[in-house]
């Protein structure tokens, strides 16, 4: 951290939309999430990344206050989900089974949306539906799993939100229609500078997509930040076995046929022998997830402690 | 990755003006109508079913006040009895008929606490779409408000209708039903102000247990089991809710007439005994008895006590469902 400032810091940089401190959650006496610390700036697209278990879904449930933390707190846009009524309307959420009514039509459930919502955004709603050629008079429980997603998808970015959490959004989907959805989502992080939050376990799918990280997995954060950062503190070396490694960070060894291939967040100059390349997104996740032994990195906690809005 | 990115837009929130309902009022609407039009027909049955069997009454009444069954005629004896005892039969049949409608009423606030309360919110948990509605710009207590006061205030306005046409029948009209059959009764819940009370009551419990268990098939049975257990604890108490009277009647005397008389047993020796003591042989008939009862005129305050016990549960009973509901929000 080094003094910079850092996202989250009061009157330094911009607001962080999402942010944690500390933050816990236990059911009954599992520890879904333990001391988590991050945050994620405004109008950034992040991608929420861990294995099945890891707390993913706890911790995007937490971001849209259908849940308080056991521990420590949330925030976005600096105010408590669940508990400041304002933020309600600046919440978009997506579960990851996407409930919806199987007896309304799909126009019944944009309804749904404009009743319950006083920022809905009908024709960005429709144009979602319709985008997938889904006829409104249909009955939800009527559509397919990947269309159900879409109607679903519909009503959260319907909703205008500031912040949009969206858990396995794209997992059903076929890929045009993946590519389309996720077009639109980038389309409204840039032109409303909403703040997208999407875990997935497609590691490719947020290749080139998201601008900010975050590694979840046992319960912990194990690397937040910008990934331009993030990939940047990283390097990947190729070399003969019993090359040195010292003093760099070592997170994975792998022995292949030729030698040895390290992932490292180096701490000086690199030995001689070694190639070294930036990993690439998938490269560092799957190392990361590989090694669970691994030394976080977080370049996002917050100096400060975070503030109640006023 | 091609982005969609569209043109800004005014939001298009949902038109505030005119009647038609909006908001969370609006979904209850979209979701219940149907339902709330089976009950309301339901209902509506029940009061012309009550009217046509009150009519009846007035009309068998009439025709065997009109036999002067009990004055001289001129028609053989036989034909006399014949056409006395059909025409009491018809005004039995039909006093009846008015006193089973309420005995079938009383099982509606259960039912309708099931269907209309317990099953929504069980599955509406059980398939996880309070996270669809709890991420909507409404609060899970103002989206539980509104989901439950629609049904609630058309319930309560069918359930108090009814129940008054039932008082009118039964109390209020000349001829009245025979009152013996219903005071201290099971069926005296259906009457107002109790029957209000207890369908209100019926949903809260609805509410209650759909919040608690997250299953529709066990919730539906729990909140049927529960009121079945309601209207069980309310006959065991009813007898203490006003205070019991006593008096001593002599051997051959008459007993109070339209009374509820809860115990009785004979007095030998100035003391008080139960009928089981007596000797086989010979019995207590020339003892006189003592009498524990109602006299009529505590059948009023009584459906009134009745009332502030059903209002007190239900009102614990909603302070319960929010109770829980913060709980499924923490």
């Amino acid at each position: 951290m080094n003094g910079e400032a850092r996202v989250g810091d009061e009157g330094t940089t911009p607001e962080a939309a999402f942010a944690a401190n500390g933050l816990g959650r236990r059911y009954r006496r599992r520890w879904a999430l333990r001391d988590c610390a991050f945050a994620i700036p405004a109008g950034a697209v992040c991608g929420l990344v861990g294995p099945n278990g890891s707390g993913k879904s706890t911790l995007l449930t937490l971001g849209a206050g259908l849940r308080q933390p056991t521990a420590g707190e949330v925030r976005v846009h600096g105010l408590r989900p669940g508990l400041d009524p304002e933020l309600r309307e600046r919440i978009g959420f997506v579960a990851q089974d996407k409930p919806l009514y199987p007896r309304l039509t799909v126009a019944e459930t944009l309804r749904f949306g404009r009743e319950l919502n006083p920022r809905w955004d009908q024709e960005l709603a429709l144009q979602v539906v319709q985008q997938g050629r889904l006829p409104l008079t249909t009955r939800v429980g009527e559509l397919s799993g990947g269309q159900r997603t879409r109607v679903a998808l519909a009503l959260a970015l319907g909703k205008r939100p500031d912040v949009l959490l969206l858990d396995e959004p794209m997992s059903d989907l076929d890929p045009l229609s993946r590519h389309q959805l996720m077009g639109t989502l980038m389309g409204q992080a840039a032109e409303h500078g909403t703040t997208v939050v999407i875990s997935t376990h497609i590691l490719s799918e947020l290749d080139g997509v998201i601008d900010h990280l975050l590694l979840v997995d046992g319960g912990q954060v194990r690397l937040a930040g910008p990934v331009e950062e993030i990939l940047g503190a990283h390097l990947l070396l190729d070399g003969a076995e019993g090359l040195p490694l010292e003093p760099h960070t070592v997170l994975e060894v792998r022995h292949t046929g030729r030698g040895v291939s390290a992932l490292v967040r180096p701490d000086g100059p690199v030995a001689e022998g070694w190639r070294a390349e930036s990993p690439d997104l998938e490269q560092l996740l799957l190392a990361y997830l590989r090694s669970p032994e691994a030394a976080p990195l977080n370049t996002t906690v917050p100096s400060t402690p975070l503030e109640v809005a006023a | 990755m091609s982005s969609a990115v569209l043109a800004t837009r005014e939001t298009s929130a949902a038109p505030r003006s005119g009647l038609r309902p909006r908001g969370v009022t609006w979904l209850t609407w979209r979701q219940t109508r149907a339902a709330l039009l089976v009950v309301t027909l339901g209902y509506a049955a029940a009061l012309a079913y009550l009217l046509y069997q009150h009519h009846q009454f007035d009309v068998t009444t009439v025709r065997l006040r009109g036999l002067h069954c009990s004055t001289d005629t001129r028609d053989p004896v036989s034909v006399i009895t014949a056409n006395c005892n059909l025409a009491a039969l018809a005004v039995m049949q039909a006093a009846s008929g008015v006193h089973r409608l309420a005995t079938v009423a009383l099982a509606a606030p259960g039912l309708l606490g099931a269907v209309l309360a317990a099953q929504p919110l069980a599955v509406d948990l059980e398939r996880g779409r309070h996270r669809l509605l709890w991420s909507q710009s409404v609060s899970p207590r103002r989206w539980f408000t509104q989901r439950m006061l629609l049904p609630a205030a058309i319930l309560l306005v069918l359930s108090a209708v009814l129940s008054v046409a039932l008082r009118w029948a039964v109390l209020w009209t000349h001829p009245a039903l025979p009152i013996e059959d219903w005071s201290f009764d099971n069926a005296s819940d259906a009457l107002a102000p109790v029957y209000p009370l207890l369908t209100l009551a019926a949903f809260a419990l609805g509410a209650v247990v759909g919040l608690l268990l997250h299953r529709v098939i066990a919730a539906l049975g729990i909140t049927l089991a529960l009121y079945g257990v309601l209207l069980y604890g309310m006959a065991q108490v009813r007898p203490y809710l006003v205070p019991l009277h006593r008096k001593v009647v002599g051997p051959g005397d008459p007993w109070p007439s339209g009374d509820w008389v809860y115990d009785s047993g004979p007095v030998v020796h100035g003391k008080d005994f139960s009928y089981s003591a007596c000797p086989v042989a010979t019995g207590c008939d020339k003892e006189p008895s003592w009498i524990l009862y109602h006299p009529l005129s505590q059948f009023g305050p009584m459906l009134w006590v009745e009332t502030g016990m059903l209002a007190a549960l239900t009102a614990g009973l909603v302070a319960l469902a929010y109770r829980r509901l913060l709980a499924l929000t923490r």
